[in-house]
């Protein structure tokens, strides 16, 4: 290649897998070539555009000005950089497909006709049902719009919930039927919504893109055949990735709705799917749908986002394949468990020690996150217990900062666990590293002894914190700004929890910062009895109708 | 009888699409894979994953991954397990080979 094809190296590079590309010009005061950091910028600038032209983000380009004693700042510049990179997620996956939606995507048709609710609830997952369940038994017509296929969230993904240790999917599967039957909530899966417009008083207007399945829901039978046939396998993202899935699949057993749907960016059109549907279902002609919905009032319940655990690079998350993190782990406890039994990914085998690292990307200032993820604690004292449950003959192993067990029996199982035998050692983990055995090498510092220790485990779990999901959400408001706290989470009225800046619109749950499931339920009835207030004052002034008939269908 | 028109001819028809051809190679890929370890199976029967690792040179972590997929799927089950925690698994339904 000659020297003006630099940009093209670039893109080669980005076309070939690589997800990022840095380069380090020399500084302005280089003496072999003084205008080093132009040209290279003339460099980048078009590989730039080269990107942007072909679907790829630009900003996995970045270009710096370095020279020599410049070493903190690169290593400041690097991981900057690393974690947009992981943000982006891998390019791979991306360059598949991701333009047949886009096309299909310009053939969405609006519907017509008219769409009033006296609520839109956004988030299926357990604040969300429950805010919406509250309302409909009050005698509210309810919408609840869910982006993904099935409602249930985090919740059902769940081994068990602490510190009672009741079935975590045996409290949220009859809560997602009871959804799925209340003859006063339309639910809307695989849904987005596109934006909102905050016209007035009680007057919203919102613009939801309903995705197609591929799969026309009234003829499904969730018999899974199509899943059977198809033979595109990718990882499965309900169970964060430990195992495969289909390109035709159904997100889960107990999935409300439990219809297939046809990941169309990953599927090679061999027509498999379609022939083999016993109920001649499958229907790719399905388009897109854009309705907009009146709504009265809105409840933004759309959770926690986990800490991407690659972020703290020095942990090997996604390069050692034995550490893996505690939702990973809760999949491996639960009863819908992707494996046979608790294994590490490695190998297939049963790990006899397991070391628990906790506050990863929680009370850390180096990933921008200083506050306590208030969960993290609890979760893996319980999941210790689980372990020693499943395999009595395990030692566990639970490296923390300090322990917070403030709530409501909190104290006692934490007690509990210590004398099962759960090891607990306050130290700092420094690194993580692969050893050629499969096995994981923790580096920490004992804070009891003031020492750097060794340790050696089968398999690494790290306990991530739990970070705002409202971005996409708020981005999409017009008409009014919903305030956040400086990491992002919705700020509520002390006064009135639940209640937003915003005059009828609440939030509920994770949303407003990270809790446990019973305080996230406290939180949505109230959310919901908060609603219904204010719903009944806009009609006792008159500003909505008594009764909102309008209705969308499922 | 009248030939079925089927949806996805509808839509390659409209759309003219193809699947990329990075997504068609990585589906032949794993349909190889996913082939050499049911074939490793079929004719060793009860192996760990090490085992079938050795017999088909696809490093460890991947036909663990394929063997947990195709236990989910139905077609692969554990039997034993080894005195150093590996499982052995077989093809369902299959005699012990
Ligand atoms: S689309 Fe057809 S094959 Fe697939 S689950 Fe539904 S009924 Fe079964
Ligand atoms: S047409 Fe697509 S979804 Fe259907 S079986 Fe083939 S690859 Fe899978």
């Amino acid at each position: 290649m000659f020297i003006n094809d630099k940009p093209k190296w670039i893109v080669l590079a980005l076309e070939s897998g690589f997800d990022g590309v840095f380069v380090a010009a020399d500084g302005t005061d280089c003496p072999y070539l003084r205008d080093c950091t132009e040209r290279t910028a003339r460099h980048v600038k078009e590989a730039q555009e080269l990107l942007s032209g072909k679907g790829i983000e630009p900003e996995r380009v970045k270009m710096a000005a370095i020279c020599s004693v410049c070493g903190e700042a690169f290593s400041r510049l690097i991981n900057d950089f690393y974690s947009r990179l992981v943000e982006l997620g891998p390019i791979r996956v991306r360059a598949m497909g991701g333009d047949i939606s886009q096309k299909i995507l310009e053939r969405a048709e609006l519907v017509q006709g008219s769409f009033e609710y006296d609520v839109v609830v956004i988030g299926g997952g357990i604040a969300g049902m429950e805010a919406s369940l509250d309302l409909a038994e009050m005698g509210f017509k309810v919408l609840l719009v869910e982006r993904e296929p099935t409602i249930g969230g985090k919740m059902f993904l769940l081994s068990k919930v602490f510190p009672t240790l009741d079935c975590a999917s045996c409290i949220s599967t009859p809560k997602m039927a009871a959804v799925a039957h209340h003859p006063n909530i339309d639910l809307w899966t695989y849904s987005e919504i596109t934006r909102i417009d905050v016209k007035g008083r009680g007057d919203f207007e919102i613009t939801i893109l309903r995705k197609p399945r591929f799969v026309n829901e009234d003829l499904c039978t969730g018999c899974g055949t199509c899943e059977e046939v198809c033979p595109v396998i990718l990882p499965k993202e309900y169970d964060y990735g430990l195992r495969g899935r289909k390109a035709a699949y159904i997100p889960f057993d107990t999935a409300v709705p439990k219809k297939a749907v046809i990941d169309i960016d990953k599927c090679i059109f061999c027509g498999q799917c379609e022939r083999a549907c016993p109920a001649s279902a499958i229907d790719f002609t399905q388009r897109p749908r854009i309705y907009r919905v009146k709504a009265h009032a809105i409840i933004i319940a759309t959770g926690y986002r986990l800490f991407p655990a690659e972020r703290k690079v020095q942990y090997g998350y996604g390069k050692v394949p034995n550490v893996i993190t505690a939702m990973q782990m809760e999949r491996l406890l639960s009863p819908t468990r992707p494996f046979n039994s608790v294994l590490r990914p490695s190998d297939g085998k049963e790990p006899s020690s397991i070391g628990y690292v906790l506050c990863v990307g929680s009370r850390d200032r180096t990933v921008g996150n200083p506050r306590c993820s208030q969960v993290c604690c609890m979760y893996s004292i319980k999941q210790a217990q689980l372990i020693l449950g499943a395999l009595p003959l395990a030692d566990v192993t639970i490296y923390y900062m300090d322990i917070r067990a403030y709530g409501k029996g909190f104290e006692e199982f934490y007690q509990k666990a210590k004398a099962m035998g759960v090891k607990f050692v306050r130290g700092r983990v420094a690194r993580i590293e692969g050893l050629p055995n499969g096995n994981v090498r923790v580096i920490y510092e004992d804070i009891d002894e003031g020492k750097v220790k060794l340790a050696e485990h089968d398999l690494v779990v790290l306990s991530v914190g739990l970070l705002p999901n409202n971005d996409d959400i708020l981005s999409k408001i017009h008409g009014a700004k919903i305030a956040v706290d400086e990491l992002g989470f919705i700020v509520t009225d002390p006064s009135a929890p639940t209640q937003t800046n915003v005059e009828g619109i609440f939030a509920a749950g994770c949303a407003t910062g990270p809790k446990d499931i019973p305080d996230t339920i406290l939180e949505a009835a109230s959310a919901a009895a908060r609603c219904a207030a204010y719903l009944r004052s806009l009609r006792q002034e008159k500003v909505v109708p008594v009764e909102v008939v309008a209705n969308g269908g499922r | 009888m009248s030939k079925r028109e089927f949806t996805l001819d509808k839509l390659k028809r409209e759309l003219g699409i193809q699947p990329p051809k990075e997504l068609t190679e990585y589906v032949r890929e794993i349909t190889t894979i996913r082939s050499k370890i049911i074939n490793c199976l079929r004719k060793d029967g009860e192996l760990t994953v090490k085992d079938i690792s050795l017999k088909t040179g696809l490093p460890e972590n991947i036909v663990f991954w394929h063997l947990m997929t195709l236990f989910k799927y139905g077609i692969v089950e554990p039997t034993e397990k080894t005195d150093d925690g590996y499982y052995k698994y077989r093809l369902r339904g299959e005699a012990h080979g």
